[in-house]
Parts: structure tokens; sequence; C-alpha cells
């Protein structure tokens, strides 16, 4: 008796993205409403265009602590006023940096949005940065570099953002010593620069109806002054010119493993190639029946997994792939991942293939707008990045409508073995002869200071 | 009671059309439409877990688990997996110590795949020494990595466990002893499907885009001609009442830090306990505003930081707190201090304040485990198992808000004293 066929449907799944309700205040500042009144709470996520990026070098860090101390303190009361101010609604509030925007997050319940907004209002428009608060944050950002010095992983990505990024703010990581530099005045610097109504979106989505916000939103943010002139804002160095090939090496003394990171410098997140890059990339190694996983992992056991990804920011990006091997087949594995870099780029893939990754792209669109604050992320991400106002509603269809000529010319226009970056954290002892064999290789110690082969 | 008619006044009524179904083989179905996208989530319990275990057969369970995804008649090995993510799908399992599940979520044009997934596995599994041994040594491998060389696991995977509970079904380790592990046998394995994964002994919840009629015609066509098996044996889980403080001092090598843990026994989640038990959990440990906190680690700064939760049970369970002490503070101060907020806790009712933000945080959550199909899935299987009762997950939250703040005290002093705890010291090995 022959197997039944699992029964998978393939028929396109009719999702069509719910969207969002806009308008603009007059001091400048974007809302945007997911009006989806399922449950009676609401979401919210301001954000800002200032990241990590517009940060001076020497205050690398300043984004992470200015994030963790944002609440611990206003103009009218201290950080146990407002946990307590939050939670008695029954809300939450966070706050995080990242490489381009900064975000405030959090919910309310529907009857306790006006209260809550409120104290949003508060944190984000006059905070003071406490001083103790500060140094208390301090200590905790110090401790988590700290055991971040143990993780391969953690040692890999900064080397290679540093090979891929050059010169450009992207490829800046705190330290100790710009950790221990900032001061609470910088902070607040920071915060009088960029926290403006105009450089800031606020999304709230949930059970709230666009007229509400309209009123709650001038009522509470209507009185946020807009700066008179627009904050001067750095002008961040252009990129550096992609560099040929090159192999770094951190050494790890008695690592077992050898963690291979690779990287390729790609458009940035708004580029009308992407798409396609995100179908290619799925093909070659997103996932478990991706060609590196099915390739270094099944047919020659090199690895436990092996996969690639987009890691796409505002000004630019790259494709990263990694694997953590056994010492003995680094160089092996280094050669197998550029074999396949090379054979997607000249050999046309499998109807099948396209069709898996396809299906795959599609089919996790609705899983990722499961909520109406997942619905507000992505408004969010196609304001930030400049993408077109009705990008996610055509969104399944240009995944739909790549080919398999799109993604050979993809791979052969973008995916340049010539210019691959290749950082690998593991024993010099063990594997510096094998990646020498493949070329010049410059050897880092776990600060990330060059060292003497 | 100001605060009952206030939350009343607050709280929009939600409720959902929960189908329950009955397959003449015994699977109870439970179908609960409605999504804003089209998602569907699928989720299987088994009324199973390692309170099932016998004597020198620990970590059954949990071994078992693996071997679900080792391949049934139309399923190969490993490809359960890559059919659910090839669609954009997610899928997981775990084992608790009363039942394990298995479930999916996927958009909801692949329904009939994931169901086919769940039938396939529950009417054919395929068991062969190879696997077997294979997924034993992956566990042994998992063992290694999650309990063996991880701070303070052992504590919540074993040894809490093993000094709290004098009755073997909830004393013993979930994950398995090296010994027993080794010990299991291919016919065990055989066995175990045979008499737990039989369809009269399992809960299949359907949540989310989909229609009633398709979900009952699509689950008869998959799971109606698997045979029911007998009812398996039921299991004792009587305790005998706790007369002393049980205390421990354990030394951890991997601990950065030391810690504090403390565990008071509670009834059984059926019992009318688990409420004012559940807002005292808030109470002491929910946010940053919560007593413990703030006293701990805000004020007195002899606290890192400090976690507590509910783990109710069929039988008895237990309410834990774990306080990790700050860097070059001592324990016995640390001890001192919780003392004193636990007898506050005892000796005053949490103040109005107090009372609003459990409220609004209960609230809060219960609207949130709304939100995703996986969650009211589960929450179905959940209340289907311990109440028999799906329809609690729109009507629980009614039986927290009509207590007020003598209910949550009154738990305080009933539950929270030095007789009914267990406490171990957790200090760094090799001394401090």
């Amino acid at each position: 008796m022959g197997k039944e066929k699992p029964p998978i449907s393939d028929q396109i799944i009719d999702f069509a993205y719910p969207g969002t309700d806009s308008f603009a205040l007059d001091n400048g500042l974007t809302v945007q409403v997911v009006h989806q009144p399922v449950l009676p709470k609401v979401f919210f996520r301001l954000g800002f265009r200032f990241g990590d990026k517009l940060v001076p070098r020497e205050l690398a860090g300043a984004g992470d602590l200015l994030a963790s101390t944002l609440k611990k303190g206003t103009a009218h009361r201290g950080y146990e006023e407002i946990v307590e101010g939050i939670e008695r609604l029954g809300g939450e509030l966070d706050a995080a940096s990242s490489p381009d925007f900064f975000f405030v997050a959090g919910e309310f319940l529907a009857h306790t949005l006006e209260e809550g907004l409120r104290l949003v209002r508060e944190v984000v428009e006059e905070p003071v940065f406490p001083e103790e608060e500060v140094a208390k944050e301090r200590q905790i950002q110090l401790a988590e570099l700290h055991n971040q010095k143990s993780s391969p992983a953690y040692l890999a990505s900064r080397r290679l953002y540093k090979m891929v990024f050059g010169t450009h703010p992207y490829a800046v990581f705190k330290d100790e010593s710009s950790l221990a530099r900032i001061q609470r005045t910088h902070l607040s610097g920071l915060h009088a620069q960029y926290f403006r109504p105009e450089d800031a979106v606020l999304m709230v989505g949930g059970d709230l109806a666009p007229k509400e916000a309209h009123g709650l939103a001038v009522q509470l943010f209507g009185a946020w002054k807009a700066s008179k002139q627009r904050a001067q804002r750095p002008t961040l160095p252009s990129l550096d010119s992609t560099q040929p090939r090159r192999i770094h090496l951190i050494h790890r003394p008695q690592a077992a493993q050898s963690t291979l990171y690779l990287g390729i410098r790609l458009f940035a997140r708004n580029h009308p190639d992407y798409e396609k890059m995100l179908v290619t990339n799925k093909i070659l190694g997103g996932g478990a029946s991706g060609r590196l996983f099915m390739n270094l992992r099944e047919e020659k056991g090199y690895t436990y997994g092996a996969y690639s990804q987009l890691q796409l920011h505002q000004e630019a990006g790259f494709w990263l792939a990694h694997a953590d091997v056994r010492p003995e087949v680094t160089a092996a594995a280094l050669e197998t991942f550029q074999e396949e870099i090379l054979r997607i780029g000249t050999e046309p893939v499998e109807t099948e293939e396209l069709r898996t990754a396809q299906r795959y792209l599609m089919g996790i669109f609705p899983l990722q707008n499961e909520t109406a604050s997942s619905v507000a992320r992505l408004a969010l991400e196609q304001i930030f990045y400049g993408l077109p106002e009705d990008y996610w509603r055509h969104y399944l269809e240009r995944i739909a409508q790549v080919s398999i000529e799109d993604v050979l010319q993809t791979a052969s226009r973008y995916l340049r073995t010539e210019h691959l970056q290749i950082a690998v954290v593991g024993d010099a002892d063990k594997i510096l002869a094998q990646l020498q064999a493949l070329g010049p290789v410059q050897v880092f110690d776990v600060n990330d200071h060059p060292i003497q082969a | 009671m100001e605060n009952m008619i206030g939350m009343e006044k607050n709280r929009r009524v939600l409720s959902g059309d929960i189908t329950r179904h009955v397959l003449d083989n015994g699977l109870v179905v439970l179908v609960l439409p409605g999504n804003t996208v089209p998602v569907v989530a699928v989720d299987v319990w088994y009324k199973v877990g390692s309170k099932d275990e016998q004597p020198g057969k620990s970590g059954f369970a949990h071994l078992f688990e693996h071997m679900m995804f080792e391949g049934s008649e139309n399923v190969g090995k490993g490809e359960h997996m890559k059919l659910i993510s090839e669609v954009g799908g997610w899928m997981n399992a775990s084992t608790g110590k009363d039942r394990t599940n298995y479930f999916e979520v996927v958009p909801s044009n692949q329904l009939a795949l994931a169901l086919w997934l769940e039938a396939d596995r529950m009417r054919s599994l395929k068991v062969t020494r190879e696997n077997f041994e294979n997924q034993r040594d992956t566990v042994k491998e998992e063992r290694r990595m999650r309990v063996d060389n991880a701070p303070y696991a052992p504590v919540f995977y074993e040894i809490l466990d093993e000094l709290a509970f004098q009755n073997w079904a909830y004393r013993h380790s979930l994950i398995g002893s090296m010994a027993d592990l080794d010990n299991a046998r291919l016919e065990d394995v055989i066995a175990f499907h045979q008499r737990y994964y039989r369809p009269n002994n399992a809960i299949l919840a359907v949540a989310g885009d989909c229609r009633v009629d398709d979900v009952l015609a699509l689950v008869n066509r998959y799971f109606a001609a698997i045979p029911a098996g007998e009812a398996p044996p039921e299991v004792d889980l009587s305790e005998p009442a706790q007369k002393s403080e049980i205390r421990r001092r354990w030394e951890d090598p991997f601990a950065p830090l030391p810690a504090l843990v403390m565990a008071f026994k509670i009834p059984p989640r059926t019992s009318a306990a688990y409420y004012p038990l559940s807002l005292l959990e808030r109470w002491l440990g929910e946010g940053e505003s919560a007593r413990l906190h703030r006293r701990l680690v805000e004020q007195e700064q002899v606290a890192a930081q400090v976690s507590c939760w509910l783990d109710p049970r069929l039988g008895p369970g237990l309410f834990t707190l774990f306080v990790q002490l700050a860097p070059g503070r001592q324990l016995e101060d640390l001890e001192r201090i919780l003392n004193e907020e636990l007898e506050r806790a005892v000796q005053t009712s949490p103040s109005a304040t107090e009372m609003e933000r459990i409220h609004n945080q209960s609230l809060a959550e219960y609207y949130s485990k709304l939100e995703r199909c996986f969650q009211k899935a589960d929450l179905l299987c959940l209340y289907q198992m311990y109440s028999g009762r799906p329809e609690d997950l729109f009507e629980e939250i009614g039986r927290l808000e009509g207590l007020g703040a003598e209910d949550v005290q009154a738990a305080a002093q009933q539950f929270l004293i030095p007789a009914n705890r267990t406490v171990i010291e957790i200090v760094p090995a090799g001394g401090r």
C-alpha cells in the first residue's frame, strides 16, 4: 500500500492587510490607528527617527542607556510613582533603541488608556535621567557586556559588522570606555535634540476608533512643542566602497567549535529588489529546508545547523550566513558556503524549490499580523523605511510574482563571493593553518584588537 | 466591594461559541471559530504526564514526546516539522507533570494538513529501536544542557519537588534520571503509546479562522477510525499534610550569585482557593511596583531580581518565590527582609491602589490570552481537562473580580506560613 500524500493546500491564502488610518497634528506628530475592536485594550508604539547611528562614536551605548533610564524619573515624579501609575492601570511601558530608530511602546486597557497615555506623555516629553539611576543602569550594561564576551555569536557578529560597514556608524559598538563616558547630561542632550513631535510617529492599535484617537492625540500630544528650527542632524559618513574578500579570525583559546559568520553588503530595506532577495535567501539558507542546511548539515554533517538571513537597515544592509562547525572542518565548511553562493547565482533553481519558498513567505504573513500590535509594527516599518504607502497591500503579490529568472539574476547580481566578508571565532592553534590555505587571515583577540598570527 | 462593582463596569463581557463534540472513540473535540486573520491553531492534549510514570521509569512521558516526531505510517522522520514550517506555520510540544501537548499554528488554508499530521501519529506512530535509541541520546543531551549545566536549573527541574512532595507521582523528576533513561526499553515505548495515546485519553482543540462544520468533517475523516483504548489507571496524587518547614542548602556549580527559593504548598487547580491565590501572587510579585520587587530590589537593594509564580496541578501544587541575592549582600539579610514582607502580607491587607492594580492586571492578562488563536486552543484544552468546562475560558475571570482585599489577605494567612513551606538556600559551589 502506498503512502497517503499530505493534504497541503496550494490555494493562495486570501488575506487583505488591514491597514491604518493616518493623520498629523499641527506640531508635526504623525498618528496612525489600527482599529480592531475585538478586545478592550489598546497597544501603542511611539517611534522616533533617532537611532544608535546618530550617537557620537565616543558615547556608543547612549541609546541603550537612554532607553533603560527614560521611565526612571520625570520633572514631576520619581520612578516608584511612575511604575505604580502604569501598573495600577494594568498597563505596560518599555523603551528600546536600535541602529536607526528608537521606540517607546506598551499597552493599556481601553478604559485606562487616557490616564495611561497621560503618564506616557510625561515620560516621553519630560524625563530627567536621575544621576543614580543612570549609574545603576551603566553597571548593568557593563555586566552584560562582560557576559557577551563569552558569546562566540556576539564576537563574530561584531567583527562582521565592522568588516561589512567599515567606518560607517553601523559598525560602532559600545565598550567599557564609551559606557564610562556617558553622563546624564549626554542623555538629556540627545533627548532634547531628537525627541520632537516632527520626528516621531505614534501608532495606536486595538479598541480605539480613529476619531477617538484623534481627540486623544490632540488633547495629550497637541501641546508638545515643535522646534522653531528643525534639529541639526549630523551628516553620516557615506559607506566605504565594498571590500574584496577577507577572512578575519577571532582567537578564542580552547574553543570546542568554530563559529562562522559570512556577510555580503546589500541594499537598504526600501530597495525594490527586496522581495526577490527575500525569496532567493529563503531558497539558499532560510530554515531547515534551505540549501545551506541541506548541504552543510544533512549531506556533509559539518554542523547542527546552517542558515542565512537579510539584515537590512535604513541606509544599507547585508546578507548574513552562519553556522557553528567542528574545528577540523572549518575551511571545508567555508568552501561549501561559497559553492552554494556561486551555485544559486549560476544555475536556475528548481520550480518546486521556488514554490516552497513562496508558500512559506506568503503563509507566514497572516501569522505575523494576528494582533493589532503586529499590524502597527508593520505600518511603522512602512513609514520609517520610506516604503510606498500601499506597500503591505501588495506585498503578497510581489512575493508571488518572483520567477526562477528573478532568483538567478538577483543572486548573481548581489551575492558575489568576491565581496564575501568572513568572520570566524575559534581556536587559532587548531584552525589558522586551514584558513590560511584559503587566503590571507587577520587575527584578533576577544576584545577585537588585532594580534600577531 | 466597591472594587468589584468598578470592575464589572469596566469589563466587557466576552463570549464565543465553543462547540464541544465527542467522537465515538472518546476523543473530545472543541472548536472556537473567530480570528481577524486567516490563521488557525490545532492543539492536542494527551492526559498523561510524569505523574503517570512508574518508579524506575522516570522521564518516560517526556522521552515519549520526542518519539512523536520520529515518523508514523504516512509521515517520515522529521517530516512533520518540515511540512508545517514550509507552509509558514509553527509547531511545538511540551510535557508537564499532568499532561503532554502537541500543537500547530498554520495559515487557515492548511488546517487539513495540521489535523492529518496529528491523526497520523495518534493512529500509527512508528516505533523502531533505532529511533528510540537515537531519541534517548537526544534526551540525555537535553538533560545535560538544560538541567546539569545551567545555573539554578536542578532546583526547579528536580530538587524542589523532591523536597516538597512525599508522593512519588509529583516528587520525581520530569526529565528523568540518567539511570532510568538508560533502563528504558523499546517495549515500554510501544506499551506507553497503546495505553495513553488513545483518542479516549485526548482532547483536540481547534481555534481561529475556521468553520465548525469543516472542522468536524475533517476531524471525522482523520480521527474517527482510530480505535479507543482501555481507560488508563487513575493515579493517587494525595499528599500527607505538611507539619513543619523543610529546608536545604544546595551548592550550585554554575550559579553566578546565591539565591533563595521559598515554595508554599497550595491545593489543586480545581480548588476554590486557586482564585485568591492567583491574586496573592500578583499582589506580591507582579511588576516593578509590587511589594517584593520594590522592597527587596529597589529599597533595600538586597536582591538582584525577584520572581514568583503559581504552579497549580491536578493534585497539590506550589506557590514559589525565587530571589537572587544582590552582589556583596548576605543571604541571611535577604531571608530576614523577605520574611518581614511576607509577615506584612499576613498582617495587613492590600491597599485600594494595590487592589486596583491586581484587578486591572488580571483583566489585562485575561484579554491577552484571548488575543492569539494558539492561546485560546491551549486554554480550551486546559479547562476541559481540569474543570470539564471549556467555557471557563470566558467565565473564569468573573471568579477573580468578585474577590476583595480581605480574600487576598486570608489567602496569605492560610498559605504563607513557615510550616507550609520548603526553603532552598542556593550557594555557588566552592564558597561565596
